[in-house]
């Protein structure tokens, strides 16, 4: 036999299923701009029926209802399209730190340009022109001292720029490093929380969001992989090694390598900027994210470009004093007037700079620039006809190519190069934007939807509200209304 | 497909900006007037922009080069014409010289004259060009011909000139690989001697001419040397005409590779603009076509933004 008051229960079930579901609902409307926010679905479901008993034996087929549940809130996920994000994250963040700093190299080069370094060059054999042609005059001398000082210091400023470049990508990467090790203790810290959650049987789904957000800010930086075990928590995976297992996370260091053009110790080997593990400092596969792609840049790219300009820089020099070297001066009484370098490039201090003996600002005398190719000739223009003939030959890249041959091939090298790292960031920008669409289809709060489920809930609740009023009218008539006959 | 805020929001808000940063990208090529400002815009572009780059300074250096060889040249030949009339009126005095009515003091005048003559001819053999002596050879520094009077123990004057200076050849780049001799030496020119005036010097042909004139009749060669110095002086200038000729041929031959070289410079300045410049036109009109396109998301993102069931609730 029923209850006479199952109607109450039934109604009052409803009562508080529809609260619930509006609570839910409510809650994705104040998250509808949270970062990160996995919208939340209400799963109400009948509770189990109550089978009517009419009589001795008889089961009549068929259930009376005993109203309704919220069995649980859905977290709308797709851990498929996660992964996915991740993946996209891993090489975006390699190209956009690789674009980066490729975009950083083209500022340092600063061509093409009317006022660049290829311009400084053409000038500096066009004052080597002039001087073969005056080679009497003082002002033409000057002239070309100050041409090659300006050539110089341009070079200077090339290689130094190179090197501060290398250096504030080692900051770049030491800074991302630093942040790599607090998003995952963070990771490990929710992992830990997430587990105590969900082993008293309670859902942590406002964690996991923010373990996730965690998550995909990590595989910009670095390439990661993460899967989530049995109890709740997430493994991070660096390569082949752990990052985070649980409620622990292992540390990443930085070590910055040798400086391109950092004089090196006797015995000791050029070293590239590397990530170890602070544990026992093996090597971390740094091969994606931000990480990656400056780590290939500042050692690879800006290294290499370095060592192309160097090598620019020392052959220019060799290839000026060995002819003027075999050059006179036009003033015998200044000693020494052959036998001189024109360009004295500094191996330590990776600088090029005029020979002092000629620069007047340094206590030289120009008339100690070799033009004349025997004694006394102060006519003879032939060495400096010779020296600005360097502009054209093919001294670079086994003698296949003119300085400035080599010089444009560089530039042209860091044009394709930075185009190219542009070019890959931009597509998988447009695939990261893909999955990212994924995800906010699937796991996005859409405000017309919840709109709907609140009048839908809302209106649930109005009805289990007159429903109550509807029993409670019953029961009024059965209490109040019945054994009155008569009265 | 489900359609949730934050994807419309998100895809509205990626697509502004990038239309804004083509539109920033546009109305950079306008401001700059450039189509290729790093060489990652266009890296064959750059490369190519920096290599005609260097080859229109070299033409603009070539045109320099070609510029300074002419004026030298110039001033060379303006010297050798000079010369020119010195043998010229050196040739007139040695005709009159052959007269027979002439009398003695005429032909000491005469004499003078040609005394005159030397002078101007060590003169001209020391011009200046440019605070540099043009003959000189290679030692333009130094005055190359020095005049010396000695009077010998029988007090006769014995003029000499002696050449200082240092045969060497001053090239100039006036191509490309292509160099060119601008001077011409004092030694070849003027101490060099001529082979139809019996191997004698140019100095040597007038001073014979005074010392000819200063004996006069009484020697029994005179009408002799007087006449084989009226073929010499004529030799003189014809060597003299030969040397202008030959610069008037470079000036020519730098005056055409000069021309040559004008028409490279206005061809590479082409190229380089092609190369690197902006279609100014074709951006202004893409420019504000971009432009269209942007209010048109703007209008579509506000309508869309500002559309909500929350307005038709109650």
């Amino acid at each position: 036999m029923r209850s006479t008051f199952l109607g109450l229960e039934t109604a009052r079930r409803a009562l508080v299923a529809q609260q619930r579901a509006l609570e839910v609902v409510g809650h994705n409307i104040a998250n509808a701009g949270t970062q990160g926010y996995v919208r939340r679905e209400p799963v109400l479901a009948a509770t189990p029926g109550y089978v009517v008993e009419t009589g001795a034996g008889f089961k009549r087929p068929g259930t009376v209802g005993t109203g309704v549940e919220m069995v649980r809130i859905k977290r709308v996920f797709d851990g498929f399209v996660e992964s996915r994000i991740r993946q996209a994250g891993v090489s975006l963040g390699f190209w956009e730190g690789k674009s980066d700093a490729l975009s950083q190299v083209e500022a340092v080069f600063g061509e093409p340009s009317d006022t660049g370094l290829a311009d400084a060059l053409t000038e500096f054999f066009a004052a080597w022109d002039e001087l073969s042609k005056r080679p009497e005059s003082i002002a033409v001398r000057t002239a070309l001292v100050e041409q090659a000082k300006t050539l110089a210091s341009y070079f200077n400023n090339e290689l130094s720029g190179l090197r501060e470049l290398a250096r504030d990508l080692d900051e770049g990467i030491a800074t991302r490093v630093d942040e790599i090790n607090s998003l995952a203790r963070e990771i490990a810290a929710q992992n830990k929380e997430i587990v105590r959650i969900t082993a008293i049987g309670n859902d942590p789904a406002d964690l996991k969001d923010a373990r996730d957000v965690a998550i995909e800010r990590l595989s910009r930086l670095i390439n990661i992989s993460a899967f989530e075990t049995q109890d709740g928590s997430v493994v991070v995976q660096v390569g082949s090694a752990e990052l985070v297992r649980g409620d622990a996370a292992s540390e990443l260091r930085f070590e910055s390598g040798t400086l391109p053009g950092e004089a090196l110790d006797p015995g000791a080997t050029e070293l590239g900027s590397q990530i170890v593990w602070a544990n026992d400092g093996s090597p971390v596969e740094a091969t994606g994210g931000e990480v990656g792609g400056l780590l290939q840049a500042r050692n690879a790219d800006v290294t290499g470009y370095y060592k192309d300009v160097e090598q620019l820089v020392t052959t220019l020099a060799d290839e000026v004093n060995q002819l003027h070297k075999d050059g006179y001066g036009i003033d015998d009484a200044l000693t020494p007037t052959h036998g001189i370098d024109f360009f004295v490039y500094d191996a330590g201090r990776r600088t090029l700079s005029v020979n002092p003996d000629l620069d007047p600002d340094a206590g030289g005398d120009v008339a100690k620039v070799a033009a004349a190719a025997q004694p006394g000739l102060v006519g003879d223009g032939s060495v400096a006809l010779a020296i600005a003939g360097l502009e054209d030959a093919l001294t670079m890249g086994g003698d296949k190519v003119s300085f400035g041959g080599f010089y444009q091939q560089i530039v042209a090298d860091v044009g394709t190069c930075a185009r190219q790292a542009a070019h890959m960031a931009q597509v998988h920008d447009a695939t990261l934007q893909q999955y990212t669409n994924n995800k906010d289809s699937i796991s996005g709060v859409s405000i017309d939807e919840e709109m709907v489920n609140l009048m839908r809930y809302q209106r649930a609740y109005e009805a289990a509200a007159r429903l109550t009023t509807a029993i409670d009218e019953m029961l009024d008539t059965l209490i109040n209304g019945t054994g009155i006959v008569g009265r | 497909m489900r359609v949730s805020t934050s994807y419309l929001l998100n895809n509205l808000s990626r697509d502004i900006s990038q239309q804004l940063a083509r539109m920033q990208r546009l109305s950079e090529d306008i401001s700059t007037g450039k189509r290729v400002r790093k060489p990652s815009d266009d890296p064959i572009a750059a490369s190519r922009g920096m290599a005609i780059r260097a080859l229109r300074a070299g033409v603009a250096q070539h045109k320099t080069n070609i510029d300074d060889a002419k004026d030298w040249l110039g001033a060379t030949e303006r010297a050798l014409m000079k010369a020119q009339e010195v043998f010229q009126n050196a040739a007139d005095a040695a005709l009159r010289a052959g007269n027979s009515t002439l009398s003695g003091d005429e032909r000491q005048a005469l004499a003078q004259d040609v005394n005159g003559l030397i002078a101007e001819l060590v003169d001209l053999a020391n011009t200046e060009y440019d605070g540099r002596y043009i003959f000189a050879g290679l030692k333009t520094l130094t005055k190359p011909f020095v005049l010396t009077e000695n009077t010998d123990a029988s007090g006769v004057t014995v003029t000499t000139v002696t050449y200082e200076g240092l045969d060497g050849s001053k090239q100039v780049e006036v191509e490309p690989g292509t160099t060119m001799q601008v001077n011409a030496n004092g030694g070849e020119v003027f101490m060099q001697g001529i082979s139809e005036a019996g191997n004698r010097n140019l100095f040597q042909i007038l001073v014979d001419l005074r010392d000819h004139l200063l004996a006069g009749d009484a020697s029994s060669t005179y009408y002799d040397d007087i006449a084989s110095d009226v073929s010499a002086t004529q030799a003189a200038q014809d060597r003299i005409m030969n040397l202008v000729t030959g610069v008037g041929a470079k000036v020519r031959r730098l005056d055409r590779a000069s021309a040559k070289l004008s028409e490279d410079e206005a061809e590479l300045e082409a190229l380089l603009s092609k190369t690197e410049d902006a279609d100014v036109f074709k951006a202004i009109s893409d420019l504000q076509l971009q432009e269209t396109v942007y209010k048109a998301a703007l209008g579509a993102a506000a309508g869309i933004m500002q559309t909500s069931l929350v307005d038709y609730l109650r």
